[in-house]
């Protein structure tokens, strides 16, 4: 039998692939004993569930979404999960390395 | 030499091809970080969680775009041309923070901060009362839930994210991290508890 820690682990596998029948028994069978085992599935669940959600609502930025190169920063679109607008300083920086580049000097060490 | 016929009696005159084959627009690298840094960056962070990171990966975008320039013809689909090369970038830098963190001898902390020795829930958890995160709002949810996934390891961080938010299979997973899958589960499983962990005392912080 499977301590608790073991079957957290358990728990999270049946998301990510098909359990045995064994495996499933057991599962059910701790899940009867257990509330902390049990609530740690339903918060598993809900995290699956409620990304679901969270991905309907507002789409991720997939990589295609840059072919619109002048709407991918602007929309709406790159919201979620995507990430912040590159800082001001950083920009500098990467300008700074892009003339370099360009002027031949590039990517000595 | 053959001078280029004007038959659409042109407003524009056409130019004589030259001899040596030009590319085909002008390259203008200041417009070009200018247009797409912004996009590239958000990409980077979006799939790396790490602002330094993220910058090094445009960074050498840019620097190899200007060095394989030549190869690049088509104009207006620089977006995606960029976007191709900053992709690879991510990705190897994925691969390489997996190849780290999936050596899981240092990360046995995660485990520990839930269980004891034998495998049974540490008495602090035992002591909670029931928490569902059905009781979150959407919005709420989702600060926190971005908040907490930049706390996780970060190849735990991608992999969670791809699997349960782009929702991609487990193959297409592994095969991008380079891992196996028995690799992945034990990072969806760390994964799974830290988030609710972190979820659940992000929210008793809230007031509720």
């Amino acid at each position: 039998m499977r301590n608790c820690q073991e079957m957290t682990k358990l728990v999270s596998d049946s998301f990510e692939r098909r359990l045995t029948l064994s495996e499933r028994l057991e599962m059910r069978f701790h899940m009867l004993m257990c509330r902390l085992c049990h609530q740690f599935l339903r918060n598993s669940r809900t995290l699956a569930k409620r990304m679901g959600e969270v991905v309907s609502q507002v789409p991720l930025p997939l990589e295609d979404d840059i072919r619109d190169s002048d709407h991918a920063a602007s929309t709406p679109v790159a919201r979620h999960l995507s990430g912040p607008p590159m800082p001001a300083e950083a920009k500098q920086r990467l300008l700074r390395r892009v003339m370099n580049a360009v002027n031949g000097r590039g990517d000595l060490p | 030499m053959p001078q280029p016929t004007e038959e659409s009696s042109g407003e524009r005159p056409q130019r004589p091809p030259s001899p040596e084959p030009q590319p085909t627009f002008q390259l203008d690298p200041t417009t070009w970080v200018h247009t797409y840094s912004d996009a590239l960056y958000s990409y980077a962070m979006a799939k790396l969680r790490d602002s330094d990171a993220a910058e090094e990966a445009v960074q050498e975008t840019f620097v190899a775009a200007l060095k394989n320039r030549a190869q690049f013809r088509q104009e207006g689909t620089e977006g995606a041309w960029l976007m191709g090369i900053l992709k690879r970038k991510v990705f190897d830098h994925l691969r390489r923070l997996a190849r780290r963190e999936t050596n899981f001898d240092g990360d046995e902390a995660t485990l520990d901060r839930f269980f004891d020795q034998r495998g049974h829930w540490k008495p602090e958890f035992a002591k909670q009362s029931a928490f569902s995160l059905d009781s979150l709002e959407l919005a709420e949810f989702r600060d926190i839930f971005q908040k907490c996934v930049g706390h996780l390891p970060k190849t735990q961080a991608s992999a969670f994210v791809m699997r349960e938010v782009e929702q991609k299979n487990s193959d297409e997973v592994c095969q991008t991290l380079s891992i196996s899958v028995n690799n992945l589960w034990v990072l969806m499983h760390r994964a799974r508890l830290r988030l609710a962990a972190c979820i659940r005392q992000h929210w008793g912080m809230g007031d509720h």
